[in-house]
């Protein structure tokens, strides 16, 4: 089937959205036609993403969506039985949940996110598909790209796979592409540079909702990128900052008791004042004079009003009733617990990227994106920290809209996957099997002999690619085992990850079984036992992993679907 | 001697005639099978040309499709590209300025007015945010005279200093509004905030957005905040309008 139209999706822990462009000879440049949907129901302002957000019943039935959501459990407030709804939002970061995030701030499961996401999913892409269609184009002639953290391990990237698939994305790995949020970035960035002025490497800052993500390219030529080092990151999103407005500014001035309330019956008004907090953090600068003011949307300012809590804000507000009044001082701190470590997580990954260039004083282009990259807060705190102690060797950009990189750069990408030369590997892959023993090396209680006679040692962990090296896109690594006894007729090995770069046994503490293949030996047992081979290929450099075994007489070849394991977070 | 040849003997022919026979026919045959395949090279030949032609009428009309559907997605409404790009920022970036700074600019101004009815006071706050959105977004750039001029009446009941630190809000403010307008005459696009309102409307949160002390139920009144409207395109931030005060509100208002 043809590909006419390339459509990302970029699943937000706040907000998503889609966007696309048709494949043609005008947009085979990289200055490419880009329609972005801004016409979400219920929206309070036009942008390109829409609320992430479900409104379920209580049977945990999808009532509605997006801003709708929230329209929806206001309008539902006011009539009786509103008391199951709820409203549900942040459920994307619940696949997290097999990690330990620093502010702990999941209440869900990975088994619980995964129908919502994939609800959610449905919902974003029956309008993607409408209005690519209303277009002129036909859905099978879509190419989709989703766009994932870059800190998601492969079980994390599996999952939202799996929740897209449910959601009616298309199956197949060459109709659905994953792309890291950052790399999606970096590709926009880099797009939109000036011929010439792209030598310099890129280490692209995500700072979305939930997540901060850095990662590292170098231009190459032929217009490519190559990611350089690893993916880092934390749980700084700016949705903290907005928790610790709720707790450490809003709570004490309405009172625990009457923000409880609020929560409990006006939970649609709370998020509005979070949107009108997500205002205020354009605005808040360094050394700013005057207070930041938090509108308070009607239905809590006629609930204060009606519960007394008006004169209660006025008075911890020298006379001020109609806003939320948040001094600077205040708004340092709640800003601080944020971008303080993002500064230092900054730092730490310029230093790791000049030591992989070889290069202690290397130029390094910063693009910072994302909603939080917005904030003019960030922006000082990092070019001052930048300039103090890098000087002009490391500059940093912000794109105009930053808020919209990720999804310009998935667009990119969709449309010539080709853009992005190689990954650095985040884990070393592997398998496990027997190889032969070494007496100095090796423990004892793993030694026996085949039916060769020749002394081997099981339990071993077969590397394919180590952490922390950088593969071509598609490149394939390939390794050709032989069974150990004459009656076995199936091989079977278990594909591996650790974080170690040389993990000798399969048993460590930190490998972890992605998965388990077995594969038929059939006519060739009738050879000899050297010339029973199976080839084992990893092709790395994607997304995802895909891994091959061939049984090299009969050609039979399986390709495996790994099949993680959620329990342990791999 | 084959048994060809053998039955051919028998039958009293000679065998070299036969020979002879069956090379003349091998031979039209051949000619024949070369006649053909000449025949098929040629009619392959010509439809791989009818082919080629076919193919290239068909990139052709490929490409009238591609520049048809993106002379219509142009043109749809709900879809937005770079243009549009530049209007988001700046619709966010009004939204802001009118919850950052208009209102708690108003809010300041009319906290130098003294102890009234809540009713009254409400009422004023209101009046108070809707005619500086109309100096500051109405059809011509926002002047600090007029701002000057429009807080003063506010403060003059708390003193001369009230008067005067009142009017110093009017600069920065007008500076703002009038950077803002500047950012968007550059996107080239036609643009308005739009105040229009058909007064005693229904109220509907589709439309519009409801001024923080107003009534959901009652008729529309007027426009507080207006829109930012770019033509031929929904509000990208809806219009504030007024109804009547809620019913709650009632109360004396103290003030220090």
């Amino acid at each position: 089937m043809t590909i006419r139209v390339v459509a990302a999706v970029d699943f937000g822990t706040h907000g998503s959205g889609f966007a696309w462009c048709p494949v043609d000879s005008v947009n085979d440049e990289a200055d490419r036609k880009i329609y972005y949907f801004d016409q979400w129901q219920d929206q309070p302002v036009v942008y390109p993403k829409n609320l992430t957000a479900l409104l379920l019943d209580g049977q945990d039935k999808v009532i509605d969506w997006g801003y709708s959501a929230r329209r929806a459990l206001s309008n539902a407030g006011m009539r009786s039985g509103a008391g199951d709804l709820r409203l549900v939002q942040g459920f994307k970061m619940w696949l997290r949940a097999g990690d330990t995030p620093a502010n702990g701030h999941l209440n869900g499961t990975p088994q619980q996110a995964l129908p919502l996401i994939a609800a959610y999913l449905r919902r974003l892409r029956e309008v993607a598909v409408q209005h690519i269609t209303d277009g002129g184009y036909r859905e099978d002639e879509i190419r989709w790209c989703l766009t994932v953290p870059a800190m998601w391990t492969e079980y994390q990237r599996n999952a939202m796979r799996k929740a897209a698939e449910r959601a009616g994305f298309p199956a197949t790995p060459d109709r659905l592409l994953l792309i890291t949020e950052p790399e999606a970035a970096a590709i926009h960035a880099f797009a939109r540079t000036p011929a010439g002025a792209a030598e310099l490497p890129i280490m692209v800052v995500d700072c979305g909702g939930g997540t901060v993500d850095i990662a590292a390219y170098r231009p190459e030529p032929g217009g490519r990128l190559a990611q350089l080092g690893h993916t880092d990151g934390g749980d700084l999103g700016s949705s903290y900052i907005n928790q610790r407005f709720l707790t450490g500014v809003v709570k004490p001035r309405f009172g625990a008791e009457l923000l409880a309330h609020i929560e409990q019956h006006a939970p649609d008004a709370l998020q509005e004042m979070l949107d009108a907090f997500e205002g205020a953090k354009r605005q808040h600068d360094v050394g700013r004079d005057t207070p930041l003011s938090i509108t308070i949307p009607g239905k809590i300012y006629q609930l204060l009003h009606s519960r007394g809590g008006l004169q209660r804000l006025a008075r911890l507000q020298g006379g001020q009733d109609f806003h939320v009044l948040v001094d600077s001082a205040d708004a340092d701190k709640l800003f601080d617990g944020v971008v303080r470590p993002l500064t230092h997580l900054v730092a730490e990954r310029i230093v790791d990227m000049r030591n992989l260039l070889g290069d202690r004083k290397a130029g390094i282009r910063i693009v910072l994106v994302g909603g939080f990259a917005q904030s003019p807060y960030l922006r000082s705190q990092l070019t001052a920290f930048l300039q103090k102690r890098y000087g002009s060797a490391v500059e940093l950009l912000i794109p105009p809209d930053p808020a919209r990189a990720v999804l310009a750069g998935a667009v990119h990408y969709t449309y010539q996957p080709s853009v992005v030369s190689s990954r650095t590997v985040e884990l070393t892959y592997g398998i496990s099997c027997s190889l032969p023993f070494e007496p100095d090396v090796d423990p004892a209680r793993l030694r026996f002999v085949d039916d060769r006679g020749i002394f081997r040692c099981r339990d071993r962990f077969l590397v394919f690619v180590r952490n922390g090296e950088s593969v071509d896109i598609d490149q394939t690594v390939s390794n050709e085992l032989v069974p150990i006894r004459n009656d076995q007729s199936d091989m079977s090995y278990d594909l591996l990850a650790t974080t170690e770069k040389d993990p000798r046994y399969c048993t460590g503490p930190d490998v972890r079984v992605l998965g388990t293949v077995k594969v038929d030996l059939g006519s060739a047992m009738r050879l000899p036992i050297d010339d029973r081979k199976v080839e084992i290929s990893m092709c790395f450099g994607g997304t995802e992993i895909q891994v091959t075994s061939r049984n090299v007489h009969t050609g039979h070849t399986l390709r495996t679907a790994l099949s993680f394991n959620p329990d342990t977070g791999s | 001697m084959t048994m060809h040849q053998a039955q051919a003997q028998h039958d009293g022919e000679q065998p070299q005639d036969v020979a002879g026979a069956m090379a003349q026919y091998l031979g039209d045959m051949g000619t024949r099978f070369t006649n053909y395949a000449n025949q098929l090279h040629r009619l392959s030949q010509q439809r791989q040309g009818d082919l080629g032609q076919l193919r290239n009428e068909l990139r052709e009309q490929d490409a009238q499709l591609n520049n048809l559907l993106q002379l219509h997605n142009q043109l749809r409404v709900e879809l937005s590209g770079a243009a549009e790009e530049r209007h988001h920022t700046l619709a966010a970036g009004f939204k802001d300025l009118v919850q950052l700074k208009v209102v708690p600019t108003c809010m300041t101004v009319e906290a130098y007015c003294p102890s009234t009815h809540e009713i009254d006071m409400q009422k004023r706050r209101m009046i108070l945010v809707r005619l500086l959105c109309r100096l500051l977004f109405g059809a011509l750039p926002a002047m600090n005279s007029e701002v000057r001029d429009l807080f003063r009446p506010y403060a003059a009941s708390a003193g001369p200093g009230a008067e005067k630190q009142a009017a110093s809000l009017a600069e920065p403010l007008c500076a703002e509004v009038n950077a803002l307008r500047a950012a968007i005459a550059e996107t080239g696009t036609a643009f308005r905030w739009d105040f229009e309102v058909r007064p005693g409307s229904v109220y509907s949160p589709d439309k519009y957005q409801l001024w923080q002390t107003a009534s959901e139920q009652a008729p529309i009144r007027h426009v507080v905040i207006p829109a930012y409207v770019v033509p031929g395109r929904p509000p990208y931030v809806r219009a504030t309008v007024f109804t009547a005060l809620a019913a709650q509100f009632g109360t004396p208002v103290q003030r220090p």
